[in-house]
């Protein structure tokens, strides 16, 4: 809903950002740099009632249209809801493959008009869905409203077809004449040059990076749908790893996975006749980055704009970051992880190199012994790259009591969406 | 072999700087109006509105940003210059501008942000392929 145009970097701003250290959350966000887009109070109005995936696989030259379908019905299934009761679809628009309206009657073989909306899909839109959700729901132009994503980037890098993730980045004009022709691409490179601007103001060290992938590893190692749970990684295996895109190993790098994920939403109060204990949302919001994607331009280069959107949607939901239980974010490297990890409040800003050490991260360890139990599934850098979907259905997995690396009384779960342009902030909670 | 990425220097919008590049300088969007550095080229000032350019020259040295040690290429198209490493540089002149650019220089090892490193007009390809355009690159 938010159309950003990109915006290059005021005089003024060249002073603020050389001194960042020492700063909190809260200073971070009285800057310039980004904003919240504005929202209305949906508070308690939307349950996530089914979650379902696919299997997700190295490049596997499955479908991605089937891979969603296979995705929708496991969510449905698990909602105890037939297709031919959704009145509402969710995907990305713009992006190439996604599952539409009319992919939804053909696969399920229903007539129904459905509610349509491009507003969906993964990254910060598997956090926004809900709300767009929530205002279709309000106006009565749908009620059960299923979100979907799906990706086949795995088949595509193999098969050299020119998709894949990097494809919209190269095509960008900017990026096309004064970034790819230095070098300066793809995603890699650009956040390993934020990792060293990272380690450069706040002292952040590779190993609290590899803390991050580490942590990410031991849980997709006990996960059944993790893609890489058959693969150990301890800090001394990351450490002894080859430079790769310095200062990033290859482990501080997400997969590339073929994979489908989706969600079901119904109004709360019809969501206690679904299968399952409901998934309440709380609380949502979401930010942008005036610098859009040209990452080299980011004024905050070493801050997202989780530092807009996390207090906004703590805020609706009435809670604080103390109040989480359970965390997962968009984690495409390991600096983007430990980012939003600062800037989402659970440690100060600079702060999260040595808070993400040892097992803070571990899901055993929980919130009451000084623990954030974050990314559960193993994230997209050891689970899948459903580029976030996953994450969501992780957490609804957690609040059901349901989950493989099970957090004990997990009550609220917080996802962390990102684009790079923007972030969403999703708080769920265990349903009555 | 040529399918390396190349710059559209004769796009409207771009051309100026890379113009300037053939006759080894390097120059930058202002606007007219406020003065403000604008980048990358935008068709309005941010800061004002304003939709006045002048492309201004900057000297030859800037500040080290950051940097990146590329061991593989994942683009095959620049497989041809790995290892590389792309840099992020600022310049006191021109506040609020941050050019991607290339190292091309020694010592890798001893690469430090904000240290000084000078502006060096020599062919994209440097010193591994040659693709006729003049690019500021930085030692």
């Amino acid at each position: 809903m938010h159309k950003l145009t990109y915006q290059s970097v005021p005089e003024k701003t060249v002073a603020q950002k050389i001194e960042t250290r020492n700063m909190t959350s809260r200073d971070w966000a009285n800057r310039e740099w980004g904003g919240l887009v504005p929202y209305e109070d949906i508070a308690g109005e939307v349950a996530i009632v089914g979650v379902g995936e696919t299997a997700h696989t190295a490049n596997s030259g499955r479908d991605p249209i089937a891979m969603a379908g296979e995705a929708i019905a496991n969510a449905l299934d698990d909602a105890g809801i037939r297709p031919d009761q959704v009145d509402g679809i969710m995907f990305r628009g713009g992006m190439k493959d996604q599952f539409t309206d009319a992919d939804f009657r053909r696969h399920f073989g229903t007539d129904r008009a459905l509610w349509v909306s491009s507003e969906g899909g993964a990254m910060t839109w598997a956090g926004t869905a809900p709300y767009e959700a929530a205002l279709a729901m309000r106006q009565k132009k749908a009620s059960v409203i299923v979100n979907t994503f799906t990706v086949d980037w795995a088949s595509q890098t193999k098969a050299d077809t020119g998709g894949g993730p990097g494809e919209y980045h190269r095509e960008e004009v900017m990026k096309a004449n004064f970034e790819v022709p230095f070098g300066f691409y793809p995603q890699p490179v650009y956040f390993a040059a934020i990792a060293r601007r990272h380690m450069h103001e706040f002292g952040t060290t590779e190993a609290q990076l590899g803390a991050i992938a580490v942590s990410s590893r031991r849980h997709a190692n006990t996960h059944p749908g993790a893609v890489m749970r058959e693969k150990r990684l301890t800090i001394e295996d990351y450490l002894a790893r080859p430079p790769f895109i310095d200062p990033f190993r290859i482990e501080d790098c997400c997969l590339i996975s073929d994979g489908a994920a989706a969600y079901v939403m119904t109004a709360a109060d019809r969501a206690r006749d679904c299968a399952k204990p409901p998934v309440i949302v709380r609380g949502v919001a979401e930010s942008f980055d005036e610098a859009d994607t040209f990452f080299a331009q980011h004024r905050a280069i070493t801050a997202t704009p989780q530092v807009f959107s996390a207090p906004a949607a703590y805020r609706m939901a009435g809670i604080g970051a103390a109040d989480v239980d359970v965390l997962a974010v968009y984690d495409p490297f390991t600096i983007v992880a430990l980012m939003q990890i600062e800037d989402m409040g659970f440690c100060e800003k600079g702060g999260g190199g040595a808070f993400v050490e040892g097992d803070r991260l571990d899901f055993r360890r929980g919130r009451a012994r000084g623990g954030l139990p974050f990314n559960t599934h193993g994230g997209l850098l050891s689970h899948s790259y459903v580029l976030g979907i996953s994450h969501v259905v992780e957490l609804v997995r957690q609040l059901r009591g349901e989950a493989a690396n099970q957090v004990a009384a997990a009550e609220i779960a917080v996802y962390g969406g990102f684009t790079g342009g923007s972030c969403s902030t999703l708080v769920l909670g265990k349903g009555g | 072999m040529m399918d390396f990425p190349l710059p559209d220097v004769a796009r409207e919008s771009l051309k100026p700087f890379w113009d300037a590049a053939a006759s080894r300088r390097l120059v930058f969007p202002r606007c007219a109006a406020c003065g403000a550095f604008c980048w990358y080229p935008q068709p309005k000032c941010p800061d004002c509105g304003g939709a006045d350019f002048t492309w201004t020259e900057v000297g030859g040295t800037a500040r080290l940003f950051s940097w990146v040690v590329v061991r593989r290429a994942l683009h095959a198209p620049l497989k041809p210059i790995a290892p590389y490493v792309p840099v992020i540089l600022e310049f006191a002149e021109a506040p609020g501008v941050r050019l991607v650019s290339r190292w091309i220089g020694e010592d890798t090892g001893e690469l430090a942000i904000g240290q000084e490193v000078r502006i060096a007009f020599e062919d994209l390809g440097h010193p591994h392929i040659r693709t006729g355009i003049l690019a500021p690159l930085a030692s």
